[in-house]
């Protein structure tokens, strides 16, 4: 089977904030199970996503992400804390993030809103309902949704 | 007033009173005997000296200090002149009868024993002189007018002493009541201190002395000393609470309350003090346990909430990537394999549905939501078409009488009757399941009932299903974490009222829980 490609021809570029190595590894597993083309880029706290977004030091050739999967709970710097540092950058506020986390709190869905995440998922307790969550999400947003243009990086 | 300005007044009185029955007895016997010897200048040195001391004592303190001792020489300067009068007018008995009158008017007017006694031994010196010196006098009715005289002042003095006796019992029986209340009482005059009794002094620790004439300012902690002076301001003080201060200087919880105190015209008030620090004691004691109480409660509850999410992340972990080896490498495995990774994905899911039954249960805050005003016949509709699919499989017959709207949090009350209903089918015999929800009006509470024809709970087992993980049944009979109705009991103790079921094994059970009806809303 061919993998899915964007619209623009290339690969969707994804930035994975995620402090759990498991976690982070099954939404890799997810996104090879769904066929996209994707390139997943991970990084574990709050601190590295907004580096990596302002691409600073040694994220000074990442590409900039077509979509953030943010989780919440995070040492440093957790992801209510990231939504707030992007929403204030004029140079990354269009980045599309879709929250992915372990909780359902009301407050932290609420929350999470308020600061105009884009949509929040809750992960799932078995890997099948993972997969079926990154295939779901992975046809909405590379195939339906016409995101905000993104210039690939010159190199 | 004091004891000294008392006796002031009423020696000043009688002085006056005395003074004035010899001036008139002067200008009567002026006029009755024009010729008989009566020196103007000793009797006018005597009036003057009686009234000369009444009037003097209105100005210096030393006098009125004294006026009793000079009150006595003024009896004895009377007495002695009249004596002389007679004398020179040898045995007159106009003379007689003046004097007479005029002693008798004395006698009555001396106060004590001593003075009395003063008094007889030197008029009877004065008399058994005189007659020696005067023979002539012996025919005269002199000596049994003197015995008369002295005879009566006795009995003055002693009714008078009657009645300080029974003043004095009066006053003793004031006292004893005065000072056996177990409230501080004060009397004060315009903020200075007249009277105090012994609960007071118990209290603060003061001697009487030490309060007497001091301002009632000092015996309040000086933090609290803008609002005693303007209560005192107040004619009448509604009970209000102040710290007071001890002799030893430490801080003591009083309740104050004070009325005008009639007494001597002038204007005093009464004030009680209650001793509160006990009370308060207790009171912030109790204060301080319940704040621990909840505390620890929310300590419990972030822990609950904490420790559940928590361990959920690393068991989605393991139950993701067991999952992923069943999936995968299905083929590479042999039976016994294929059995162990099963047995550990069930595991698992026992363990998530744990968690998150635990998660629920430390979510249902013991203090709920402001309440706001909520339909139970709502509730109990939408709990019931939730609860759908298990109706049409069981083919259930759910009914619902009227039902009361109550004061309380919606989530957690439809939580409540998902809970009870849900239980009623779940645990249903053999027969189709009748469920049937009520309400009734019992003093100011509802009692609600939930009651099926299921399979019942032994009475001794009527406790133990409240509790929070406990289950009667084995998970293959009734799938379950046990957390159903300890989240219920949680739902109606948060609402201030209490659950219990009524139940015999294989008869069915009634679940009954109360809501208050007036409980005021917060929201």
């Amino acid at each position: 089977m061919i993998d899915n490609l964007l619209a623009y021809g290339r690969p969707a570029e994804v930035l994975l904030v995620e402090d759990n190595e498991n976690d982070a590894e099954l939404t890799r597993l997810g996104f090879q199970r769904a066929k996209f083309a994707v390139h997943l880029h991970h990084v574990a706290n709050g601190e590295e996503c907004l580096s990596f977004l302002r691409k600073e030091g040694k994220y000074a050739h990442v590409p900039t992400p077509d979509l953030i999967l943010l989780d919440l709970n995070m040492p440093r710097m957790d992801g209510l804390e990231v939504m707030e540092e992007v929403g204030k950058d004029e140079s990354l506020k269009h980045l599309p993030i879709v929250v992915l986390t372990s909780s359902a709190a009301e407050e932290d869905v609420l929350k999470s809103y308020k600061l105009r995440c884009n949509s929040y998922l809750v992960k799932p307790i078995n890997f099948d309902g993972f997969a079926k969550l990154i295939q779901s999400m992975s046809d909405y947003w590379f195939t339906l949704v016409v995101l905000p243009p993104n210039v690939p990086p010159k190199t | 007033m004091t004891e000294v300005e008392r006796e002031a007044r009423l020696y000043r009185g009688l002085l006056l009173v005395v003074g004035a029955i010899y001036l008139v007895w002067w200008l009567a016997v002026e006029a009755i005997l024009p010729h008989a010897f009566n020196p103007f200048l000793s009797r006018a040195l005597v009036v003057l000296f009686i009234f000369g001391i009444a009037g003097a004592s209105f100005v210096s303190t030393l006098i009125r200090r004294h006026l009793r001792l000079l009150w006595v020489a003024g009896l004895w300067l009377i007495t002695a002149h009249y004596y002389y009068l007679f004398y020179e007018n040898a045995g007159d008995v106009n003379w007689v009868v003046g004097a007479f009158i005029t002693v008798t008017a004395i006698c009555f007017g001396l106060l004590s024993r001593v003075s009395l006694i003063s008094y007889s031994v030197f008029a009877g010196a004065l008399s058994i002189g005189l007659v020696i010196l005067v023979p002539s006098l012996r025919q005269s009715v002199f000596l049994p007018g003197l015995a008369t005289v002295l005879l009566q002042a006795n009995i003055g003095l002693q009714s008078r002493l009657g009645v300080l006796r029974s003043l004095a019992i009066s006053n003793a029986h004031f006292q004893l009541l005065f000072n056996s209340t177990f409230e501080g009482i004060l009397v004060h005059e315009q903020g200075r201190i007249v009277q105090v009794n012994d609960a007071l002094l118990r209290m603060l620790g003061f001697s009487r002395a030490d309060l007497i004439d001091r301002d009632v300012l000092e015996i309040a902690h000086p933090d609290d000393h803008v609002v005693l002076i303007e209560k005192l301001k107040l004619e009448v003080m509604a009970p209000f609470e102040i710290r007071g201060v001890r002799k030893d200087g430490s801080a003591v919880h009083v309740e104050v309350q004070g009325k005008p105190f009639a007494r001597a015209s002038r204007r005093s008030q009464l004030v009680t003090l209650q001793d509160i620090s006990e009370p308060k004691r207790q009171a912030a004691a109790l204060r301080q346990s319940n704040e621990a109480l909840e505390r620890s409660n929310i300590d419990l509850q972030r822990f609950a909430s904490v420790a559940s999410h928590d361990l959920q992340t690393p068991l989605r972990s393991i139950g993701s990537f067991v999952d992923l080896m069943q999936s995968t490498y299905d083929k590479q495995l042999d039976a016994q394999g294929r059995d162990w990774l099963l047995r550990t994905s069930e595991s698992v899911k026992q363990l998530q549905t744990l968690i998150r039954d635990l998660l629920a249960y430390s979510r249902v805050d013991a203090r709920p939501r402001p309440f706001q005003k909520v339909s139970m016949g709502e509730i109990v509709g939408r709990a019931v078409s939730l609860l759908d699919a298990a109706v049409q499989e069981s083919s259930a017959q759910i009914s619902v009488g009227e039902l009361p709207e109550v004061l309380g949090d919606a989530s957690q009350l439809g939580q409540l009757m998902l809970n009870l209903v849900g239980n009623a089918l779940k645990y249903r015999g053999n027969a189709a399941p009748r469920i049937h929800v009520a309400a009734e009006s019992k003093g100011n509470e509802w009692i609600f009932s939930v009651r099926d024809n299921g399979i019942g709970i032994a009475p001794r087992h009527h406790e133990r299903v409240f509790e929070i993980f406990k289950r009667l049944h084995d998970a293959k009979e009734y799938p379950g974490t046990g957390i159903g109705l300890a989240i219920c009991r949680r739902v109606v103790g948060g609402h201030g009222g209490r659950i219990w079921v009524e139940s015999e094994s294989g008869e069915g059970s009634v679940f009954y829980f109360t809501m208050a009806k007036n409980m005021v809303s917060e929201g």
